[in-house]
């Protein structure tokens, strides 16, 4: 490549010194054009990364990008040939287009300083363009570095189960103090609906439109970090300056794009993924991904480049500081806490004055920001938590020091060091005097009893898992279960905090009912309900849910029942690596079949690595009893 | 939990990164620009308003449109960048709660990063979140809580100060 180049540097030399007018314009674009060609660039990565292409079944090429403006051939989305030959020739014309509107050679600046030092472009022959808008754009963003940003999850909002992912853009001279200032490159889609039906489809096939925009960094903590309760993990990349420039220029002409937005591949992390690959073209990451693209999957792969993370930052969210600053208030500060929420005059009182003020500070710091959290999340009337945190931040300002900068230790692990996403299970059990073997998939993403770390605690989202059972006595192979979706989201209440907890599952299980031993049933259920926590041993959490439950089948008389119960249970940590399950349900179905259930499960898990764990777990259903070893990997 | 949110989540399933919302109106009458109006704070019931507005106006319609990647000029947004003579109050408007959490606290990265856009230099930042604390009971005695008024009380305060007043004079 290099040769080549010195080559056509060398020709350049010769040819450029001879014509400078812009009248031989035609045949210099002809001539960039075939040696364009000449070269191949229509064939290389970092021109498909520009345009976004990806290879066909059929052996040719299709751009992910989706709105004309985006190209300059007619067929451009599909011939990366015949637009780089249109680019080219838009090069050497002053009219504004795309979305943009812009000359060709700053509306798409990325292309063009490629193709320029591709092909060496004469500027005696194609004078060069000032692009004023673009370089007083690249002026205020002043980059120094980029940082991607990985938003946990969020479990109170189903588009946000899984966290997402947007860049910062670290400007220069910025200190830890101001990164809130700088911009940061989010895609995401423009919803166009309220109906959440409609929502679903349209995410899934595709049907919103993607854009890229450049929120200030302090716009999209707050609605992370305050609103939405989502801690924040940063990593600052090891690029070069000229390779955050490319990214930039990319992000620019992205300017002119829309994609569509698809909710499990081409989606926020998928396109953020999309530039850090044009800022570097030798680390593939897009192409890592088949039919799904989880942002945590996008942290794992950037984590593991050797030098491409310089250093990893939390952030963490209102409710974190909180959970973290009670913590660290003594019994009697805590129970100041509980006064002064309900009642700030409580922080005027003798009693509670005669604190150092050091402490008095930290009580009402933490009272400050369970009153903001309510104010940003809560149902009720807001006027009054505002009356009160003015009282709370009054009585602060009047202690006349400083707030001691505290570090909040995270509460879950960093993203890419939990397990990984795909689970294959590998196992052997007993049920009702018959041995089997079992072989289980779960295609996503975590459950209660997996190894914790890295994930949103108390919260499970399962999502398509299947077991295959080999029964040994009776010699029958069969599918004994299907998971569409199982999600729990266990919100443990303290004096601060009462959040109902959840769960939603649905899917296909086999029941031995009405004398049919396996028997196959589509189930839907799902419960509201509360839970709690101690730490007796490590940490444990208790739940109670009132269930509703909705069965079909033919074994059931009519086919089907539908009923409700309660469920009661309990989760602990006994050590870093064993963690145990109780629950117990009560289900009783007055329609369609009449019938009542009792279920009880005990489950173990042991963490043998990140990525292997041993479970070992008893279900019993209605009378049903079952025994399973499982060795459980995540890949 | 609302009706709607289980409507969502019964139907709305997984899709893994945030996608934006439903689309909800700006209102655009804020001071100077459009942004002005970003103070969520100005709603009673932010549960049920607020993360349709924030989300309306950081990931939805206005999102790319008023920070849309070579947009060109609409508001106060140029191109998807905040325009200087509008960055405090944008910022002002955007943090105001934790401005204030932050001058009662005599200082934060809220605090230190109006004073990097008001341009008071490293060195007196200790005075200015001093002064800001101070500041904090003179702003809610006054009655007028508002993002605009904490920028004019800060000022001022700058003004009497020895330190500041240069700054607060630029």
């Amino acid at each position: 490549m290099s040769a080549l180049l010195g080559f056509v540097l060398l020709v350049l030399c010769f040819i450029g010194n001879t014509s400078q007018s812009r009248a031989a314009d035609g045949s210099y674009l002809h001539e960039l054009q075939l040696r364009a060609v000449t070269a191949g660039l229509h064939q290389q990565r970092y021109w498909h990364l520009l345009l976004h292409y990806r290879p066909t079944l059929v052996g040719g090429y299709e751009s992910e990008a989706d709105e004309p403006g985006f190209f300059l051939a007619p067929n451009g989305k599909t011939d990366p040939k015949a637009e780089l030959e249109a680019t080219l020739s838009q090069f050497f014309s002053t009219e504004l287009i795309g979305r943009s509107r812009q000359p060709g050679r700053c509306a798409f600046i990325a292309r063009y300083h490629w193709l320029k030092a591709e092909l060496a472009i004469d500027e005696t022959r194609l004078p060069a363009e000032p692009c004023e808008r673009f370089n007083s754009w690249f002026k205020e963003l002043s980059p120094a570095s980029m940082t991607l940003i990985f938003p946990s999850a969020y479990m109170n909002n189903p588009s946000s189960m899984f966290g997402h992912l947007l860049l910062r853009v670290d400007q220069k001279g910025q200190t830890e103090q101001t990164r809130l200032l700088a911009y940061t490159i989010n895609y995401s889609a423009d919803v166009t609906t309220d109906n959440g039906f409609v929502f679903a489809v349209l995410g899934v096939v595709g049907g919103f439109k993607g854009y890229f925009s450049t929120h200030p960094y302090y716009i999209k903590a707050r609605e992370y970090g305050d609103f939405e309760n989502r801690d924040l993990w940063e990593y600052r990349l090891n690029l070069t300056p000229e390779q955050i420039e490319h990214l930039l220029m990319h992000t620019w002409e992205m300017g002119n794009a829309s994609l569509d937005y698809f909710f499990f591949k081409e989606n926020c992390a998928y396109q953020i993924l999309s530039l850090i690959e044009v800022a570097d073209p030798d680390i593939h990451l897009t192409d890592r991904f088949w039919f799904y693209t989880f942002p945590s999957d996008g942290v794992r792969l950037i984590a593991e480049k050797p030098g491409l993370v310089k250093d990893v930052t939390f952030r963490p969210a209102r409710a974190t500081q909180i959970r973290r600053g009670r913590e660290a208030l003594s019994g009697d500060e805590q129970a100041w806490l509980s006064r002064i929420v309900r009642d700030p005059n409580e922080a005027r009182g003798d009693s509670f004055t005669s604190l150092p003020a050091q402490r008095q500070a930290l009580v009402l710091d933490v009272a400050s920001d369970y009153l903001l959290y309510q104010i940003a999340t809560g149902d009720n009337d807001t006027a009054v938590y505002r009356e009160r945190n003015k009282a709370v931040l009054v009585a602060r300002s009047q202690l006349k020091i400083p707030s001691v900068p505290v570090a909040i230790k995270p509460i879950a692990g960093p993203p890419e060091q939990g397990h990984d996403i795909r689970r294959v299970g590998l196992g052997t059990g007993w049920r009702e005097g018959e041995f089997f073997n079992e072989l289980n998939f779960r295609l996503a993403y975590h459950d209660l009893l997996d190894p914790e770390y890295g994930y949103t605690a108390d919260a499970q989202i399962e999502a398509l898992g299947i077991a295959l059972r080999h029964y040994y006595r009776s010699d029958r192979t069969r599918i004994e279960r299907f998971t569409l979706v199982n999600i729990v989201s266990l919100s443990p209440v303290n004096a601060l905090f009462q959040s109902p907890s959840w769960k939603i599952n649905t899917g296909f299980a086999t029941i031995q009912h009405n004398g049919c031993r396996f028997c196959r049933i589509g189930n839907l259920n799902g419960g509201i309900g509360i839970a709690a926590e101690s730490a007796w041993l490590k940490r444990e959490v208790y739940f109670a849910f009132a269930d509703l439950a909705a069965e079909y089948g033919r074994v059931f008389d009519s086919d089907y029942r539908i009923g409700g119960g309660i469920t009661v249970g309990a989760l602990a940590d006994v050590t870093e690596r064993w963690k145990i399950g109780l629950s117990g349900t009560y289900l009783q179905f007055p329609i369609g079949e009449k019938s009542g259930e009792w279920r009880i499960s005990a489950q173990q898990r042991y963490t043998l690595h990140k990525n292997v764990a041993l479970r070992f777990d008893f279900n019993q259903r209605a009378g049903t009893q079952e025994y399973l070893l499982n060795l459980q990997f995540y890949f | 939990m609302s009706k709607a949110k289980w409507l969502q989540i019964g139907v709305a399933l997984l899709p893994l990164c945030a996608t934006g919302v439903w689309a909800a109106a700006n209102p655009d009458n804020g001071p100077g620009c459009g942004l002005g109006k970003l103070a969520w704070s100005d709603y009673d019931h932010p549960k049920s308003i607020a993360p349709q507005v924030m989300m309306a106006t950081t990931n939805g319609t206005f999102g790319s449109q008023t920070f849309g990647i070579s947009s060109g000029t609409s508001g106060c947004t140029n191109d998807g960048t905040i325009m200087a003579e509008h960055k405090v109050n944008v910022f002002a408007a955007a943090n105001y709660e934790s401005l204030s959490q932050e001058m009662a606290r005599g200082g934060g990265e809220h605090l230190a990063s109006l004073a990097e856009l008001m341009g008071v230099p490293e060195e007196t930042r200790p005075e200015f979140f001093a002064l800001a604390q101070t500041q904090y009971a003179s702003l809610v005695a006054s009655g007028n809580t508002t993002p605009a008024a904490m920028i004019e009380t800060l000022q001022s305060g700058m003004k009497t100060h020895p330190n500041l007043i240069k700054v607060s004079s630029n």
